[in-house]
């Protein structure tokens, strides 16, 4: 029943999106967020859309993996375009019963959050899908280093992600374990009422907490024996450079997104 | 009434890039009160058959019979798992209650027996694996040491009192004196109930002196089986396929190799001294 769970939600490729260095690919997207909140019109929104979809299509991700990524997002679309709908006012009036009324600024406001809304985490669910886990954690430890000096972890806030994204496949595995074997003393994970329900997990819960604590303690032993001694000094067997491509794209759209902003697009 | 298998065959994730075809058309038949060890390297299937016994997992194709009762979607389970008692591996990571007593009553519970009758049944089945219910019943099971934690462990699946046991190498990772100690156990339970017992281990070694019947697995299907004499008589096969007979069988095979007379089928130290104190008189008669 576990197998049906992806880890993150990498999806492997080998197109220019995918093979960007991480750090910049973080930085693209940033850029690109900003911009989308910075422009504010029909024309920008197309602009942005056409990046989003080049890199989608270029990355050969499957559009219908992008939709089912809005999924959980149907409700607070729908909210916006409605909340705008009924809420915003000028424009002509398209239509008027009692004292609700639908204008036509609404409608085009309306559109236009929820555009926006479906663009800004299309392209940033972009970076999980064109990274792999191990990867992004990597980034994300050479952006926050610099903030080393002021107390910030970085080494071993990554070094936390690293571990905790290895250790999924096998607490599912070890879930799974776990409940056949309560499974084969009558316990029953599937039906009941949502209180019963709850009960019953407990069996499942508790073994696994007791064996992830027990993991982590031998994993720190472990880790110790090796000489483990935190960030400084350490090297990396797969080393993230920067290319000057990765430069050159990196400033190439920072500059067209600063000269549609400055148009006023 | 026993358990049946008719060619059955099971296949993990089947239609995606993991499929697995674990069990590979395997017919089988283990009557009521028979001792069966089963055995295989990692990923025989003999896991995957196990789990079949009391409804875990269905047939991909064939089926499985238990006691009369059909493993198929719809079956009453609770029934199926409380006459078939499986104890997986290191047993003891399913343990969760506060207290010892309550942690082995915990099948009996879901089986729905009325409240007055537990404590008796848990004593009866904490008592069978040797642990001693007025001291333990109100300690942590985890405070117990890892021989302990796996005997209560086995008790929670005894107190259902099954009518056939299954257990997935019980003895893994247990020091010498506690693998003897819980081998003994069931072999004594075994005996007074009369119950079908099957044990799951990789090792020969272990399951040669106790049992009626061995099962040989490999690549998800049946190799061999037999009576443990006869398949050691074979162990230049298992060999092959990444088994080893018992270092007695081999001591025999060794000699045997080098021209002497001696049985190719011992199971047990009491035998091989038989044997080899027979052997020596015979030598020195003809010297």
């Amino acid at each position: 029943m576990f197998n049906s769970v992806s880890i993150g939600q990498y999806y492997p490729g080998d197109s220019f999106f995918h093979r960007l260095e991480p750090r910049i690919k973080i930085g693209l997207i940033t850029i690109y967020v900003i911009s989308l909140f910075l422009l504010d019109s029909f024309w920008g929104y197309l602009i942005m859309t056409l990046f989003t979809m080049t890199v989608i299509f270029t990355s050969r991700l499957p559009l219908k993996l992008m939709l089912r990524g809005l999924k959980p997002l149907y409700f607070i679309l729908a909210f916006t375009l409605l909340l705008h709908i009924f809420f915003t006012k000028g424009g002509t009036v398209l239509f008027r019963w009692k004292k609700i009324s639908i204008e036509s600024a609404g409608v085009i406001s309306g559109l236009m959050m929820t555009w926006r809304l479906i663009l800004l985490v299309m392209t940033s669910s972009l970076l999980t899908l064109t990274t792999s886990p191990i990867a992004l954690t990597d980034a994300i430890e050479g952006l926050l280093s610099p903030l080393k000096p002021i107390g910030v972890p970085a080494h071993e806030l990554a070094m936390m992600m690293t571990i905790a994204l290895r250790f999924i496949p096998t607490l599912l595995e070890e879930a799974e374990k776990i409940m056949k074997a309560q499974m084969a003393r009558g316990a029953d994970f599937e039906s009941g009422n949502l209180i019963q329900r709850a009960k019953s997990m407990i069996p499942l819960l508790v073994p696994l907490f007791i064996s992830s604590f027990r993991r982590a303690d031998d994993l720190a032993l472990a880790m110790e024996a090796r000489c483990y001694r935190g960030g400084k000094g350490r090297t990396r067997m797969k080393v993230h450079k920067v290319t000057s491509l990765d430069w050159l794209t990196l400033g190439g759209f920072a500059g067209t997104m600063a000269v549609l902003v400055w148009l006023g697009i | 009434m026993s358990i049946i298998a008719t060619n059955l065959t099971h296949i993990y994730s089947p239609d995606t890039p993991w499929t697995a075809k674990a069990l590979d058309d395997v017919s089988l038949e283990i009557q009521d009160g028979e001792i069966i060890g089963l055995i295989g390297h990692t990923g025989s299937g003999k896991s995957t058959l196990i789990q079949h016994f009391n409804g875990l997992l269905k047939p991909t194709a064939g089926s499985v019979q238990v006691q009369g009762i059909k493993v198929e979607k719809g079956i009453n389970l609770r029934r199926l798992r409380q006459m078939v008692g499986l104890v997986f591996q290191y047993p003891e990571h399913q343990l969760f209650e506060e207290t010892v007593a309550i942690d082995v009553a915990f099948g009996l519970k879901n089986a729905g027996l009325p409240r007055e009758e537990i404590p008796e049944r848990v004593e009866h089945a904490l008592g069978a694996v040797g642990i001693d219910y007025e001291t333990f019943k109100d300690r942590s099971p985890f405070e117990l040491s890892g021989g302990q934690m796996r005997r209560v462990a086995i008790a929670g699946v005894l107190a259902m009192e099954p009518e056939v046991l299954i257990l997935d190498e019980p003895t893994a990772g247990l020091d010498p004196q506690s693998r003897n100690d819980l081998l003994g156990h069931l072999r004594r339970i075994q005996q007074e109930r009369g119950i079908t017992l099957i044990i799951v281990s990789h090792s020969m070694d272990e399951v040669a002196a106790m049992v009626n019947r061995i099962i040989v697995m490999d690549k998800g299907k049946i190799y061999a089986q037999g009576h443990p004499g006869e398949i050691f008589r074979h162990g230049q096969e298992l060999r092959q396929i990444g088994l080893d007979v018992p270092p007695l069988t081999q001591l025999m095979f060794a000699l045997r190799a080098k021209g002497q007379d001696l049985p190719a089928d011992i199971l047990n130290l009491e035998e091989a001294r038989a044997a080899i104190g027979k052997w020596r008189k015979g030598g020195q008669a003809s010297v």
